[in-house]
C-alpha cells in the first residue's frame, strides 16, 4: 500500500538498485504475480477438468479407501486374526516393518515390495492384514469411499468456479443496474433501493439459505440463486455513492442539454465511470462467495452430491481425522489459495484503480 | 440522538418484520405445510391430525390471514414441535442458547484482545516485522475456511499431540480448554476484520493534521497513539460490526458443528440433515432477533463514540 504513492518511476529507479534476486523480489511485490498464476491455473483446471484428472471423479473403488497421499509411507491400516469385519483388530496404523516384526514376520526386500506381497506375508502367519498403499496413481491419495483425491478437487474446481460466476455475474448485473438507477434519480426510489439493500444486510443470510435447501431441496439452481441474492448488495452501495458524485459532473450536465436520453446518460456517460469500482468488488466477492459456497456445501446444504464440492470434501474427511488427515486437508489448501489469490488480486486492483475503496472490508 | 434512536428501531423492526415474511414465505412456498409429516421420509400423520392442523394453521383462509395465525403463534410463544422428536421447538431453544452465548461471547473476546491492539501495532511500526505478522494473520483469517481451520485444530492438538479436548463444552460453567479451539476457530476472522479495519483507519488518522499537531506540540507518543489516535481509529470497527455479526452467525454453526458444541448452531445443523423444518424456521427467528439487537446496541454504541452522529 505504501507503493502506491511512489511514482512508477521512482520504483523503477528503486528496483533498478537492487540485486537480481532483489529484482525478482521487488517484481513479485509490486505485481500480482503469483496470485494472477494462481487464478490462471484454476480456471485452466476448471476448463479442462475432463483431461486433467486422472480418475473419475464420482465412481467409489472401495479397494482405494483412505490410501495415503504418494508420499507417504504405506502403512498397515489392521491386523486381525480372522477375516470377521467386525473383530477387534490386533494392531492399527503402524509402519509396514514395525508391524511386521511385531508379528514374527521377517521384513524382506520381497515381501515389502507391494500390497499383494505385505497380506500375503502376514496371511502366512494366520493373521489377515489390511495395507493402504500408496502409488503415483492416486497422487493425493483417495477419499473415504476410495475416490481419487486429486481428480476430485480437480473437477470441484470446475463446480466451484461455475456456480460463482453466474452467481457473481447475475449479482453484478442486479447490483450495478440497481446502484446506478437510486444514485441517478435519489428520492423515493433511492431510499426504497437503499433500505431494501439495508434490510438484506440486515438477516442472517446463510440460515435462510438453511431455510430455503429445506424447503425447496439441494438442487444447483437453488444454491445459483442464494447466492445471487447475497452477492448484489456491495455494488449497490459503492456503485451508488460513485453516482452521487458523478452525476454532477460537467459533462453529464453537458449530455443532459445535448438531450441524451436517461439510458444514454446512465450507460454510456455514467457506467465507465463507476467500473472501477465494480470491478475491485467483483473481485473481492468472488472470493467471498467461494468461502459461502464451501460453507453451505460443508454444512450439506450447497451443491449436491456425488458432484464433487471443496466444502463438501472437507466434511467427508472430517470423521476420518484420525487416519486420513489428506481427505479434509487438501480440498481446504485449494479453497484457501483460491481465496487468497482473488483477495490479493483485489486488494492490488483496489490501490491501482480506486484508492478510496480502501476501507472496504 | 432521538431521531436517530427512532429511525433504528424503526429499523429494526422493519428487518425482523422481513425475516417473518421470508422465513414464512419460504415455509409455504414449499408447498402444503402439512405434507412435512406426509411426504416420503417425512414423520407419519393420522388423517384426523391431517384436518385439525390445517384448521389450526388456517390453511383454508387466505394467505394474509395464515400469516397472521403463524404471527400470533410465534409471538404467544407457541411454536411448531420439531418433526423429529415431538419436543417444543421454543423450548429447544432456549437449552440451547446457553452455550452458544457463552462460547460466542468468549470468541468475541478473543477477537478484539487479538485484533485491536495488532491492528493498532501493525499500523504504528509499518514495514516492521510486526506488521507483516498482523497483515499475514489478518490474510490468513480472511482467506481459510472456518470449517477447516476447525478440523486442522483438531488433527493438530486434539489427536497428534493430546494437548486440548474436543466435543461439548466441558462440563462445568467454565472449563477453559474445552474453549480454547473453538475460541480461536471462531475469532480468528473476526480479528482479521478487526485488524485490518483498525490498522487502515489507525494509519489514516495518524496520517492525518490533528496528530501532526499534537505530535509539534510535544505530546508523548503514548498519548498520541492511545488518546488521540486509537479513540478515532475505533469508529470504522464499529461501523462494520454487522458484517462481523454475519461472520460470527455463519462461524457459529459451523464451528459448533465441527465441535459438537450443543448450542443453536449445531440444533441449525442438526435440523438440516434431518430436514426438520420447525427447528429451522424457529432458530432463523431467535438469530434475526438477536442480530438486530446487537446491531442496534452497536448502533448506539457508535452513536455514544462519535458525536458526528448523536447530533446530525
Amino acid at each position: 500500500m505504501a507503493q502506491t504513492q511512489l511514482s512508477d518511476d521512482l520504483l523503477n529507479q528503486i528496483g533498478a538498485q537492487r540485486g537480481r534476486l532483489g529484482q525478482i523480489w521487488f517484481f513479485v511485490r509490486r505485481w500480482p504475480i503469483i496470485p494472477l498464476f494462481l487464478l490462471v491455473l484454476l480456471v485452466f483446471t476448471g476448463i479442462f477438468a475432463d483431461i486433467l484428472a486422472p480418475h473419475d471423479p464420482i465412481i467409489a473403488r472401495p479397494d482405494n479407501r483412505n490410501i495415503p497421499p504418494v508420499w507417504q509411507d504405506p502403512l498397515v491400516l489392521n491386523i486381525k486374526e480372522t477375516g470377521d469385519p467386525l473383530a477387534f483388530p490386533l494392531a492399527v496404523e503402524k509402519g509396514i516393518e514395525e508391524a511386521m516384526v511385531m508379528y514374527g514376520v521377517v521384513p524382506t526386500l520381497e515381501n515389502t515390495a507391494s500390497q499383494e506381497a505385505v497380506e500375503a506375508a502376514f496371511k502366512e502367519k494366520g493373521y489377515i492384514a489390511k495395507v493402504k498403499w500408496s502409488s503415483w496413481d492416486h497422487i493425493l491419495g483417495g477419499d473415504n469411499i476410495g475416490r481419487d483425491l486429486l481428480s476430485r478437487i480437480i473437477h470441484g474446481a470446475r463446480v466451484s468456479l461455475v456456480v460463482v460466476a453466474i452467481a457473481v455475474t447475475s449479482g453484478l448485473l442486479v447490483g450495478v443496474s440497481m446502484g446506478l438507477v437510486a444514485g441517478y434519480f435519489g428520492g423515493f426510489i433511492d431510499e426504497l433501493i437503499m433500505r431494501l439493500t439495508d434490510v438484506m444486510l440486515g438477516l442472517p443470510f446463510i440460515l435462510i439459505a438453511i431455510v430455503a435447501v429445506i424447503a425447496f431441496g439441494q438442487t444447483f439452481t437453488i444454491l445459483i440463486i442464494l447466492l445471487a441474492l447475497i452477492s448484489w448488495t456491495p455494488f449497490v452501495r459503492n456503485v451508488r455513492g460513485e453516482v452521487l458524485s458523478l452525476k454532477t459532473r460537467d459533462y453529464v450536465a453537458l449530455a443532459q442539454v445535448a438531450g441524451a436520453s436517461t439510458y444514454r446518460i446512465l450507460v454510456w456517460h455514467i457506467l465507465p465511470g463507476v467500473i472501477n469500482t465494480v470491478i475491485v468488488i467483483a473481485t473481492l466477492r468472488v472470493g467471498q462467495l467461494i468461502l459461502t459456497e464451501a460453507i453451505l456445501s460443508f454444512l450439506g446444504a450447497g451443491i449436491p452430491p456425488p458432484t464433487p464440492a471443496w466444502g463438501a470434501m472437507v466434511n467427508d474427511g472430517r470423521a476420518y481425522i484420525n487416519d486420513a488427515w489428506w481427505i479434509s486437508f487438501f480440498p481446504g489448501i485449494a479453497i484457501f489459495l483460491t481465496v487468497m489469490s482473488l483477495n490479493f488480486l483485489g486488494d492490488w486492483l483496489r490501490d491501482r484503480l480506486d484508492p478510496r475503496l480502501r476501507q472496504l472490508n | 440522538m432521538i431521531t436517530f434512536l427512532v429511525r433504528r428501531i424503526i429499523f429494526g423492526c422493519f428487518a425482523l418484520i422481513g425475516a417473518t415474511f421470508i422465513t414464512f414465505g419460504l415455509s409455504r412456498a414449499a408447498g402444503d405445510p402439512r405434507y412435512l409429516y406426509a411426504q416420503e421420509g417425512g414423520y407419519g400423520i393420522t388423517p384426523e391430525r391431517w384436518e385439525s392442523l390445517g384448521v389450526e394453521l388456517g390453511l383454508d383462509k387466505p394467505i394474509v390471514w395464515q400469516y397472521a395465525v403463524w404471527l400470533g403463534n410465534i409471538l404467544k410463544g407457541n411454536w411448531q414441535d420439531s418433526l423429529l422428536d415431538r419436543k417444543d421447538v421454543f423450548q429447544k431453544i432456549l437449552d440451547r442458547l446457553p452455550a452458544t452465548l457463552k462460547f460466542a461471547l468468549t470468541s468475541y473476546l478473543f477477537a478484539g484482545v487479538i485484533g485491536i491492539p495488532l491492528g493498532v501495532l501493525s499500523a504504528v511500526s509499518r514495514g516492521s516485522f510486526w506488521d507483516y505478522v498482523g497483515r499475514s494473520f489478518a490474510l490468513f483469517g480472511q482467506a481459510l475456511p472456518v470449517f477447516w481451520v476447525g478440523i486442522m485444530l483438531i488433527l493438530i492438538f486434539s489427536v497428534k499431540l493430546r494437548w486440548f479436548p474436543t466435543g461439548t463444552l466441558g462440563e462445568g460453567f467454565f472449563d477453559w480448554k474445552y474453549y480454547v479451539m473453538p475460541t480461536v476457530t471462531l475469532g480468528w476472522i473476526a480479528a482479521a476484520t478487526y485488524l485490518r479495519l483498525v490498522r487502515s483507519s489507525m494509519l489514516e488518522i495518524l496520517d492525518s493534521e490533528f496528530i501532526k499537531l499534537a505530535r509539534a506540540k510535544g505530546v508523548s507518543s503514548r498519548t498520541l497513539i492511545w488518546k488521540h489516535g486509537f479513540r478515532n481509529a475505533l469508529i470504522a470497527p464499529l461501523t462494520f460490526s454487522s458484517l462481523l455479526l454475519t461472520a460470527f452467525i455463519t462461524g457459529a454453526v459451523v464451528t459448533e458443528t465441527i465441535f459438537s458444541i450443543p448450542g443453536l448452531g449445531r440444533l441449525a445443523y442438526q435440523a438440516i440433515n434431518n430436514n426438520d423444518f420447525p427447528i429451522m424456521v424457529g432458530v432463523v427467528l431467535v438469530w434475526t432477533f438477536m442480530y438486530v439487537v446487537m446491531n442496534f446496541l452497536t448502533d448506539m454504541i457508535y452513536a455514544l463514540v462519535d458525536p458526528r452522529i448523536r447530533y446530525s
